[in-house]
């Protein structure tokens, strides 16, 4: 199964991950795609699927999603 | 001896044409350290209770801060202040850039002027010398032109400007500086304006003296090796960072504040937009994260790129929340309001306001004066260039929404996104519920910047442990509620940007308080605590209070428009909204945790512990 990951803060070793695309085993939930990276649940605000699906961490996946990762973050 | 600042204050007078300098004292700086805590104070001492925002009665004062006029990022700002002829309260707003850090290196660190001139003028300022020039061949030019205009004349300059909106008095004339950065709020370009000030160009070339030039540019190594994580996503995506979580969290206004959900937000995410239109980063003095963009131009439009990209508000208010999905349009608005010299923010506001009550039949083409207006109609545009002209239906919406819905009736009152007349920022109360009792508790009206960003503390983020280190040690809190412990977040979170505001520095560049106990005392040589920086922010808050309170706002004007208070239909937050008698409950222990009495006045307790009494 392909998906897209795009996580919008920097990883603590200043990785960045946007638009990346993930290959992952049919069936696979929101936490195994983040979990590949150690991305901490401390860190996020949200998981939005397809730009405005709000998800949980037990979410399933399908094919061709496009998965979003937002830290808890101010005013523009 | 005074390190980091010049203790000058300049000031002009317009009528008469005398320009004085004078000497401040110490003491002043540490107590209000500049920005909004200077101004406050100023404006409560020398404008005379109930005189006109537009008359010369009123004075503009222009402020740095004690860290300003020094390479340290996030400090190339300043504020402009005076009577807000929106709010008939305190006013001010703050810009970006290099024109406040010019200033300060000119020689001064604060500047008043007074009056009116009989003719348009604008002030020139270089290394501490300062000059009346006049300024009849500006008057009536964009700002595109009048920015070339000046640094022709006066040479490497930076501009303070208002554009024709200004010059015709709209309520929300903004002032434009280098045309990139804006004190958008309050109506001070109105307040120019009213003066018949043009423009003030400033130059300078000696930094101030620091008490510890090594631990100031050790801290300054420590951002520029750190900022691209620390600040990872506002150096990756500018302002428009917030758009697409807000989007998906159900937070971003659409058709004025309707919905919360707009269905082609995708065409304004971040990097979208950057890799369509921007052609390199912008930024201010100092600062390495340059969250700003330098655009193409051209296309449909023919959009002019000196005006520079627009910041997340803007994209907001003439996008999703005027149902345009077209992002030439937005930027050619942009563009039409930075040449005007209009607040982005008010200008999509007033638009969207009267296109929900053109569409409800609320009004007809007999106020619009034949224009017929829908959501996603690009027709817009012309209504913007009406406004600055205060032509036809313009000149009705040059008065701001409040104003607007007062003469149209027909309960249209209802439909203005607006708190104490200032309008509404691009951010959604009912997502943001903390925020939400802030727009109420401002005492320039509907504000963000200084104000309670619920989504930033619902995990323990460096800002979070910022509010720990102030004193707040609370459990995290959902944006979404209002109750006492919601109210005290927001007391130390708007405690936190008053601080900023009065510091004058950028909340977008991530110092912690720790690291600006260090930056002020590495400029000052002050041994500077948290409880002297909570001390010095709540000065600037209760003297606006007071300020207001004089010019006759009351508690009456401590309130939300009543929109928030309806949930939403429709979207993530449907059945949303924020509970009345939760709101009313929460200003009361708002003003209680303050030191207010039951109608919100400062007490003389409250007064005697920030060491305000004997400006009673």
């Amino acid at each position: 199964m392909n998906i897209t990951l795009s996580v919008f803060m920097a990883l603590p070793e200043g990785e960045r991950i946007r638009n990346k695309p993930l290959t992952l085993k049919k069936g696979s939930t929101v936490a195994n795609a983040v979990d590949l990276f150690h991305i901490s649940d401390e860190w996020v605000w949200m998981y939005v699927l397809n730009h405005r699906q709000v998800v949980q961490r037990k979410d399933v996946l399908s094919e061709g999603d496009h998965l979003m990762v937002f830290p808890p973050m101010e005013g523009g | 001896m005074m390190y980091g600042s010049n203790g000058k204050l300049l000031r002009i007078n317009l009528s008469n044409g005398n320009i004085t300098t004078e000497t401040l004292p110490q003491a002043f700086y540490r107590k209000y350290f500049g920005g909004r805590g200077m101004i406050a104070a100023i404006l409560l001492k020398e404008l005379a209770p109930g005189i006109d925002p537009l008359g010369p009665e009123n004075k503009l004062v222009f402020a740095t801060g004690i860290l300003s006029g020094n390479p340290i990022p996030g400090t190339g700002r300043h504020s402009i202040g005076a009577k807000s002829p929106i709010t008939g309260g305190y006013g001010d707003g703050e810009a970006g850039g290099f024109w406040g850090t010019e200033l300060k290196r000119a020689g001064f660190d604060l500047v008043i002027v007074e009056g009116k001139s009989e003719v348009p003028v604008y002030i020139a300022i270089k290394d501490g010398e300062a000059t009346i020039k006049n300024a009849e061949h500006l008057w009536g030019k964009h700002t595109g032109e009048v920015q070339q205009l000046l640094q022709r004349d006066e040479g490497k300059v930076r501009v303070a400007q208002i554009g024709p909106a200004g010059e015709n008095l709209v309520k929300y004339a903004c002032v434009v500086h280098d045309l990139e950065h804006f004190v958008g709020r309050s109506g001070i370009g109105a307040v120019m304006g009213s003066k018949n000030l043009r423009a003030v160009t400033v130059a300078g070339s000696k930094s101030p003296q620091l008490h510890d030039s090594e631990a100031v540019k050790e801290l300054t190594r420590y951002m520029g090796q750190h900022y691209q994580t620390l600040a990872s996503n506002i150096y990756e995506n500018g302002t428009l960072m917030v758009l697409p979580a807000l989007n998906a969290a159900g937070g971003l206004p659409t058709r004025n504040f309707q919905e919360g959900q707009f269905e082609e937000a995708e065409k304004f995410f971040p990097q979208t937009v950057r890799e369509a239109y921007m052609t390199s980063r912008a930024g201010c003095y100092a600062c390495p994260i340059r969250c700003g963009m330098n655009v193409k131009g051209g296309g449909p439009f023919d959009v002019d790129p000196q005006y520079k990209g627009p910041e997340y508000e803007t994209v907001a208010s003439f996008g999703s929340n005027l149902g345009v999905s077209d992002m030439e349009v937005i930027q050619k608005a942009n563009e039409l309001c930075n040449a005007y010299g209009l607040d982005t923010i008010a200008t999509g506001i007033c638009l969207s306001f009267v296109t929900e009550a053109f569409e409800k039949g609320l009004i007809g083409t007999k106020e619009t004066h034949g224009k017929t207006l829908a959501f996603g109609d690009p027709g817009f545009l012309e209504v913007i260039t009406d406004i600055a002209h205060r032509k036809d239906l313009g000149a009705v919406l040059a008065e701001g929404t409040r104003s607007a819905a007062e003469v149209w009736g027909n309960n249209t009152l209802p439909l203005a996104m607006q708190v104490k007349g200032q309008e509404m920022p691009l951010h959604e109360a009912r997502l943001k519920q903390g925020l939400g009792l802030g727009y109420a508790m401002s005492p320039t009206g509907a504000d963000h910047t200084h104000n309670l960003h619920d989504t930033l503390y619902i995990k323990e983020t460096p800002a979070f442990k910022d509010l720990q280190a102030l004193g707040y040690q609370e459990e995290l809190l959902s944006p979404t509620t209002l109750d006492e412990k919601k109210v005290r977040l927001y007391h130390y979170g708007s405690f936190s940007r008053y601080l900023a505001d009065c510091l004058v520095t950028c909340f977008f560049v991530p110092w912690n308080v720790s690291q600006l106990q260090q930056l002020i005392q590495g400029v000052t040589g002050w041994n500077t605590t948290t409880a002297e920086m909570m001390a010095v922010s709540e000065r600037s808050i209760v003297n606006a209070r007071r300020f207001n309170l004089r010019e006759g706002l009351s508690q009456e004007d401590d309130v939300l428009c009543p929109r928030f208070h309806q949930p939403f239909e429709s979207g993530p937050l449907k059945g949303t909204a924020i509970d009345e008698d939760a709101f009313f409950q929460s200003r009361n222990t708002y003003y209680q945790l303050m030191g207010w009495d039951e109608e919100g006045v400062p007490t003389k307790g409250s007064l005697a512990r920030l060491g305000l009494m004997e400006e009673e």
